[in-house]
Parts: C-alpha cells; sequence; structure tokens
C-alpha cells in the first residue's frame, strides 16, 4: 500500500483575486469569512476583560461611578450613538451596493461610512478635550477639584480605557474602510467578488455593537 | 456548509433602513429610560435595550441570521466571556463573609483623590470578621 | 503535473514548482518574506531551540545557585531575576508557541492535504510579532530585570522597578502571536480539508491543534486585555488592582488565570496531539478509541475555562468559590486519562518499533502521568493549603508543561525531522539521548516533589540545610537532562552532514503527509491529494473512507 493518494485535477480557469492556496473562490469566501469571525470573538473577549474590570469596580463603588458619570455630556454620547449607528448602516448598504455590483452607489456609501467615523471622532476629540481641561483623567493624573463623592477617578480609569480602546478600533476601521474604498474606485469589487467588502463590514459593526454597550454604561447610569 | 454563503438571498435597502430606524427608537427610548427613576432596575432596562439593540446589527447588519456556523462561533465567544464574569463575581460577593480582605461594608478612609494626596491604609480599622477556618 | 492553481499569488517562485521548499527559492530574502506555513514552521523551530537554551542556561543558574542553603553563585535579587526570566521565557517564547508554531505550522497543511494554511501573510505575521516580543523580553535586560515571577501578581509588579512594563507589553505582543496562530489553525481546519476527508478522517493531530487553538483563540485576548490594565495601573494607577485606591489585587489573580490556566492546555493539548500521531505509527496499529481521543481534546480545552481559579485558593479567594473551582478541576482528569488510556490501549497488541520517537512517547505517558496524577492532589482544597507554593508545585507544573510539552516536542521532532529537512539522524544516539532526557528528567524533579511536601517553598533564595541533599539531587538531575538535550540538538544538526533525499516515507505512515516527497515541495502536493483511507489503517488492505474519493 505504497500509494495512499490520489490526486484531482483541477477543472475550471483562475479567477483574479483567487489566492493560490484556494480552491476556489467558494472556499476563499469561506475561510476568510470564518477567520474574521474568530478575529471578532478575540475582539469581544479583548472588550469582554475591560467590560468585566468596569462591572466589578461599578459594583464595588456605585456611589462613585453615578457621581462620576455626570461629568459626560450626554447629548453628545447619544449624537455620537446616532451617528455609528448611521455609520453602520451605510457600511452595510455598501455590502449591497457590492453585491449587487453597483460600483458608483458603493463608493457613495464607503464616504459616507468614513464622514460618521470621521464625525465620531470629531465628537470624541471634543469630548476628551473637555475632560482634559476639567482633569478629569484616569488614575493619578485625576486632578478635578470640589468632588462630594471620593474615588471618581476610576470611573475615568474606565472611561479613558474602553472609549480610548473603542477609539483605536474606529481609527483602524478608517483605515480599512480607505483600502477598500481605493480597491472600490479601480474597480474590483462585484457580485462576484465582495468578500474584503463584507470581512471589513463585519468589523465595522462590531465597532458599533461595542460602542451600543459602551453608552449606557458610561453615558446612561442611574 | 462549505457551498451556502453565496446563496443566501440578498438582503436589500428596504430591510436595512427599517433596521437602522429600529435601532435609532431603541435609542431615544434608553436616553429616555434612563431619566426616570426604576430603581435598580435601570440598569437592568439599559442593558435589555442594548441587548436588543445588538441582535439587530448582528442577525441584521452581520447576517447572522443566515449564518447559522458563524453565530454559534460568536455566541461561543460571549459565552466564555459570561463565565469569566459570572465566577470571578461569585467569587467577589460570596468573599466577605470569610474574609476581612472583602468587607461588604465600603472602606471609610477610601481615598477621595489619587495618590498625590496621602492615603490611610484601608484594612484595619473597619470590623473584621475573622476567617471561619 | 500541471496544476491551475499555482500560477498566481507569490509571483515567479511558482513557476518551478519541483524544486523542495527548503531551497526553492534560495536566500535569506526568501525565507524572511516567505509565507511557506513550512518555512515558518522551521523558523519558529530555530527560533525556539535558540530561546530554550537561553531558558535553559537560566534554569541551570537557579539549579547551581540551590547547590548550598545560602548564596553560592549570586545574590537574592540577581535570583528572583535569574527565575522570573527562566519562567517568562520558558512560557511565553518556548512552551506555548513551541508545537503550534514549530510543529503545527509545518505539519498541519501537510496532514490535511492542503497548500498552506488559511492565510499565509497572518501566519508570517504571527513570526514577527513572535520575534518583536521575543526582542522587547530580552530588553528587559538592559532595564534592569524582571523580579515579579512570570505571573506578574499585584501589587508586587505595580510596585517593584525594573523592566516589568517593557515585559509585560513584551507577552501582549506574543500574546497577539499566539492568537493569530490560533485563528489560522481553527480556518484551516474548517476549510481546507482535502476533498473526502471528513471530521473524522482527520488525522487527530489536527484534533490537537484545533482545540489549541480554540483555547488560542477565547483566552488569549483576557490576557491582552490583564497586562494592558497592569500596565496602566503601573504608568497611571488607574486603580483596578490597587487595595489602596479601592481596586482589588486578586481581582488580577482571575484575570490573569482566566488565561493563563487554559494556556497551560495551549501547552498540554499540542503535546497530546503528536503522541495521538506518533503512538500508532510506532505500533502499527489503528489509533484505538478515535472518538474518544477527538472529543477528549475539545472537552479539554473547553471544561479548562472553568477552573483557573484553583490557583487562587490561598490568594483570599471566597472559599465557597474555591470549593466549585476545586470540583471543576477534577473533572479535567475525565478526559486526561482517557486520552492515556486510549494510547495504552493502541501500543497494546501492536508491532511496536522503539525507535527514537517512540521513546520520547513512552517516556511522555510516564511524565504525564506523574504530572497529572500530582494534579489532583494540588487540586484538593486542604492539601493545597499545605501544598501550595512549595516545591511540589514547581516539581507537578514541570512535569506536565517542560516533561510533558518538551518531550512531545522532541517525539515530533524526531517523527517529522525526516520529513521536514529529507535527513535522518543517527538512531542510536537519538535512542541515548531519549533515555538521559528520561533520566535527567526524574532526577531534576522527583527530589522536588518530596522537598515540597516536607515544606521547602519556591521562590527561595535561602533554604534549610536538611534540603541540600535533595537540592544537590535535582541539580545533578539537570546536568544529566542538559546533557541529554545538548546530545539531542546535536545529533539533529549532524544529519545534515549525511546526503538530502533518503526515503520519502521512512516510518511506514498512512497518513497524508508521508504521501509527498520528503522534503516536500513548496506547494506540498502534486495537485491536489485525497486521502484514500483512514489516517491509522494499518491493515494490509486498507478500507476506503468514501465512494467520492475515487472520482479522481
Amino acid at each position: 500500500m505504497s500509494q495512499a493518494t490520489t490526486t484531482v485535477q483541477a477543472e475550471h480557469e483562475h479567477p483574479p483575486f483567487l489566492q493560490h492556496h484556494f480552491t476556489g473562490m467558494q472556499q476563499q469566501f469561506d475561510a476568510t469569512k470564518l477567520g474574521m469571525w474568530l478575529f471578532l470573538v478575540t475582539e469581544v473577549l479583548l472588550f469582554g476583560g475591560l467590560f468585566v474590570g468596569y462591572g466589578i469596580m461599578r459594583a464595588k463603588h456605585p456611589e462613585a461611578f453615578m457621581a462620576a458619570h455626570h461629568h459626560l455630556n450626554r447629548t453628545m454620547g447619544a449624537l455620537n450613538t446616532i451617528v455609528l449607528l448611521v455609520s453602520s448602516f451605510t457600511m452595510v448598504m455598501g455590502v449591497w451596493a457590492a453585491q449587487t455590483s453597483r460600483k458608483r452607489l458603493l463608493i457613495l456609501f464607503l464616504v459616507l461610512t468614513l464622514l460618521c467615523a470621521g464625525t465620531f471622532l470629531g465628537v470624541k476629540f471634543f469630548e476628551y478635550q473637555h475632560k482634559f481641561e476639567e482633569g478629569l483623567l484616569p488614575g493619578n493624573f485625576y486632578t478635578h477639584q470640589g468632588d462630594t463623592v471620593p474615588g471618581q477617578f476610576m470611573f475615568f480609569s474606565f472611561y479613558f480605557m474602553m472609549t480610548g480602546l473603542h477609539g483605536f478600533h474606529v481609527v483602524g476601521g478608517m483605515c480599512a474602510i480607505t483600502w477598500l474604498l481605493i480597491r472600490a474606485i479601480r474597480g474590483d469589487f462585484s457580485a462576484s467578488y465582495y468578500g474584503p467588502v463584507d470581512l471589513v463590514g463585519l468589523y465595522w459593526h462590531l465597532v458599533d455593537l461595542i460602542w451600543i454597550y459602551l453608552f449606557p454604561l458610561m453615558y446612561l447610569i442611574s | 456548509m462549505e457551498h451556502t454563503a453565496h446563496q443566501h438571498p440578498i438582503t436589500g435597502p428596504k430591510v436595512y433602513a427599517a433596521v437602522l430606524a429600529a435601532l435609532l427608537v431603541l435609542t431615544v427610548i434608553t436616553v429616555t429610560a434612563a431619566g426616570v427613576d426604576f430603581g435598580p432596575y435601570n440598569t437592568v432596562i439599559a442593558l435589555i435595550i442594548a441587548t436588543i439593540k445588538a441582535s439587530l446589527v448582528a442577525l441584521f447588519f452581520m447576517h447572522l441570521r443566515h449564518d447559522k456556523f458563524d453565530a454559534i462561533v460568536f455566541l461561543g465567544g460571549v459565552f466564555f466571556l459570561a463565565v469569566f464574569l459570572i465566577f470571578t463575581l461569585f467569587d467577589i460577593n460570596s468573599r466577605h463573609t470569610i474574609l476581612p480582605s472583602n468587607l461588604k461594608e465600603p472602606v471609610k478612609e477610601f481615598p477621595g483623590a489619587p495618590l498625590n494626596k496621602p492615603v490611610q491604609p484601608s484594612t484595619g480599622t473597619a470590623p473584621v470578621a475573622v476567617p471561619g477556618k | 503535473m500541471a496544476d491551475a492553481h499555482t500560477l498566481t499569488g507569490t509571483g515567479g517562485a511558482t513557476a518551478h514548482a519541483h524544486g523542495d521548499y527548503l531551497d526553492d527559492p534560495k536566500g535569506i530574502k526568501s525565507w524572511l518574506t516567505t509565507v511557506d506555513h513550512k518555512r515558518i514552521g522551521i523558523m519558529y523551530l530555530w527560533s525556539i531551540t535558540f530561546f530554550m537554551i537561553v531558558g535553559g542556561l537560566f534554569a541551570m543558574l537557579i539549579r547551581i545557585e540551590h547547590l548550598t542553603p545560602a548564596k553560592t553563585i549570586m545574590d537574592a535579587e540577581m535570583y528572583n531575576r535569574v527565575f522570573t526570566l527562566h519562567g517568562a521565557i520558558m512560557v511565553f517564547l518556548v512552551i506555548i508557541p513551541a508545537i503550534p508554531g514549530s510543529l503545527g505550522n509545518f505539519a498541519l497543511p501537510l496532514l490535511l492535504g492542503a497548500k498552506d494554511v488559511a492565510f499565509p501573510r497572518i501566519n508570517l505575521m504571527s513570526l514577527y510579532l513572535y520575534w518583536i516580543g521575543a526582542l522587547m523580553a530580552l530588553g528587559t535586560l538592559f532595564m534592569g530585570g524582571v523580579d515579579t515571577g512570570w505571573t506578574f501578581y499585584t501589587p508586587y509588579s505595580t510596585t517593584t522597578g525594573g523592566g516589568v512594563t517593557l515585559m509585560v507589553f513584551a507577552a501582549f505582543v506574543l500574546g497577539f502571536s499566539s492568537i493569530f496562530t490560533g485563528v489560522n489553525f481553527i480556518a484551516t481546519v474548517h476549510k481546507l480539508r482535502a476533498p473526502g476527508m471528513g471530521w473524522f478522517e482527520m488525522p487527530l493531530f489536527c484534533w490537537g491543534m484545533y482545540s489549541t487553538a480554540l483555547i488560542q483563540i477565547l483566552a488569549t485576548p483576557v490576557l491582552g486585555i490583564t497586562l494592558l490594565l497592569l500596565a496602566m495601573e503601573r504608568l497611571f494607577h488607574i486603580g483596578i488592582f490597587d487595595a489602596q485606591l479601592g481596586g482589588d489585587p486578586v481581582l488580577f489573580q482571575h484575570f490573569f488565570w482566566f488565561y493563563s490556566h487554559p494556556a497551560v492546555y495551549i501547552m498540554i493539548l499540542p503535546a497530546m496531539a503528536v503522541m495521538s500521531e506518533v503512538i500508532p505509527v510506532f505500533s502499527k496499529k489503528t489509533i484505538f478509541g478515535y472518538k474518544a481521543i477527538a472529543f477528549s481534546s475539545v472537552a479539554i480545552a473547553l471544561v479548562g475555562f472553568f477552573v483557573w481559579a484553583h490557583h487562587m485558593f490561598v490568594a483570599g479567594m471566597s472559599v465557597y468559590a474555591g470549593a466549585i473551582f476545586s470540583f471543576l478541576t477534577f473533572f479535567i482528569a475525565i478526559p486526561s486519562a482517557i486520552k492515556v488510556f486510549n494510547w495504552i490501549a493502541t501500543m497494546w497488541q501492536g508491532s511496536i518499533e522503539l525507535k527514537t520517537p517512540m521513546l520520547y512517547a513512552i517516556s511522555f505517558l510516564l511524565l504525564f502521568t506523574i504530572g497529572g496524577l500530582t494534579g489532583m492532589f494540588l487540586a484538593s482544597l486542604s492539601t493545597d493549603v499545605h501544598l501550595h507554593d512549595t516545591y511540589f508545585v514547581v516539581a507537578h507544573f514541570h512535569y506536565v508543561m517542560a516533561g510533558s510539552n518538551l518531550i512531545a516536542l522532541l517525539a515530533g521532532l524526531h517523527y517529522w525531522w525526516p520529513k521536514m529537512f529529507g535527513r535522518m539522524y543517527d538512531e542510536s544516539l537519538g535512542r541515548i539521548g531519549a533515555v538521559l532526557v528520561f533520566i535527567g528528567f526524574n532526577a531534576t524533579f522527583l527530589p522536588q516533589f518530596v522537598m515540597g511536601s516536607r515544606g521547602m517553598p519556591r521562590r527561595y533564595f535561602n533554604y534549610l540545610p536538611q534540603f541540600q541533599a535533595l537540592h544537590v539531587a535535582s541539580t545533578i538531575g539537570a546536568v544529566i537532562l542538559a546533557v541529554g538535550l545538548f546530545l539531542t540538538l546535536a545529533n539533529l544538526l549532524a544529519s545534515f552532514r549525511r546526503p538530502k533525499g533518503m526515503v520519502d516515507n521512512p516510518w511506514g505512515g498512512k497518513t497524508l503527509e508521508w504521501a509527498t516527497s520528503s522534503p516536500p515541495t513548496t506547494h506540498n502536493f502534486e495537485g491536489q491529494p485525497v486521502p484514500l483511507h483512514g489516517p491509522y489503517d494499518y491493515r494490509p488492505v486498507p478500507a476506503p473512507i468514501g465512494s467520492e474519493v475515487h472520482t479522481g
């Protein structure tokens, strides 16, 4: 029994975006999609560690968290939530445009998504600026005067770590969307090849999803 | 499983628009609900609404309703996160009867400002429950 | 053979696909920019070998220091740094990436009949992250070292000086290296199996790697965030782990062990995966209990997430939580024992060849059984109060981490060495090395069980004179172990002086990697291989695994 294998001949032509080690576009699509979901799971657990830390510290110091969150601007938080939800919508519309080979719509929706992301970061910038001015900073950089409830620095430790890490992910998403935009203008995507749009879309929705939890936990404590 | 992903019906703009509308309505609801005092249930309500929103995003925008296997992968991640949270909380909430290091009463000299002010050590003055080993 | 799939992607390298992967193309640049899983595996192998030598040197320093009860060659502060670096290097740079990074990367796609892992570029990135993390870890040497132990427990780690922050970021980077390997392996196993190879026709190595990858994906991100929180605590005093600021130092241990206990199974599952390949080949017999072994791998991976706080029984944790975690910990013994019994049943009535890999495999069975059973002592709440933080713990985890993982790495390395390099090492020297490693290992760590149960605490610089005889015995064992390891390394390296191109399948293996040339070509197989029979079918006339495989 020397021969354990036999071979299967390749039976079709080579599509332009197929990587050499996949046997076909379908396998490539499935594998990369699974890979993206696995990556999203790691993201959930990465942020999850912070959520667990937040939950435990908030359970320990409810008054401090309650008092500290009043320093946040609820309107700005709600505005950013809406901006991010709309960006998720424009992103998924971009995926739809790619799936249906609507090149100009795809470009339009990607640009809109980028604009929303930029707006989000802009609002975030003004919020951070306000916190810096007031000395509402993490740990031993907390210099805010006139607190009646002690221990509020802990809330801002988590506020900056969680929104900061989320902000990094927004920036990463913007880079990825820009890359998509360049490829979309080049005309790479169509109904037969839209994998990257789909995958970046998944990532972008996860960024949105994390914010959906961050918003009530940071801005709406009551 | 290998040959299903492309054959899903492509969800159209109408569905996406409806989902977006639902998400925006839920955002308004959660902000409104935060203004009403439900006692300890405020956080619960906020988290339930957030979970509904997250489910909408996951099911429609991320297409998990067509994607059973990826849904299992994703929920698996959430499950292990829940394991982490629940067991850790269990430890922390059942510690106080045993050891002085985690008293149920908040420690009184909890510092108002961080390290730039002198801080009292936080154990010792509070009533100590002797470990019952 | 014309293969339409090899035409694009990596440029000209694929045009002449008949050279073997080691020489085609030549040049250091082609290695550093490769996306070939085999080359990445080989580079991992050499990196890990290097760090194993570094970590081993630190271990020898520890053993030499303990020749006398007081100071022998270094002072106490230096001793703290030496055991920390030994632990951190061995855990993060050697044991965790050892088998998945080297043997896993090399063999997994071959065993599945795939051309590469699912994401070759991410695989290369994982290797680069490993190197970056390694450089950062070594960089701490120039910042006064690290003296926290590899576990970085708070509050000590947030207050001590030295390069703790850099070491923490090093472990953070290494964690992402591990995650990328995990993502790759899961996607590869799911989507790149050869046509006709169902889940239960996969070699068991793939099940082991799959289970390992599950842990890498689910646990490692939590390590990432833990280390980030620790770094923030050091830099900004954010308060989460600082009792004076209203935080909870024991919470750090929860965070740390939620990763690091499953990480123990990142270390052992690949070792078990190697065993499931080596034992049937050298017993010339179908593996006993295929599904039991496959499912027990997944069970270990999943149950491993429910036991982490057994590291914290005496850390100030709630005793109720302690009781639950103790209870849950015993469940790990079930799948572990299932595997050992199945391997022994595989060997039973087989025609066993005591070649070097098989000698290592048998060593593994013995060492793992000792390591596993002593774990039961530590899992019991009341005995753990006595044994925790003693040399008993040190001996226990060296048996399961070094004794099992390292031995399995050596078993797999000797098994796949002809496949990797197309050359054969000297068999008798290999066997002598295996025996020396086994003797040396036991001589090093058996005395530590005795010391520990008599109360010798771990990580202590000085010790009572009554422990000296046992410490000296342990040091002698370490020397034997070192001699055995260097002999093995020299024997493997000496094989490069022999001619390349021996028989393709020296062991008579039935898995797919033996169906291609040794060493394989860049694209592993000529065309798409299809398994015709099960992976361990040693019958004279193997049974076909399915009708569809004959269409090729």
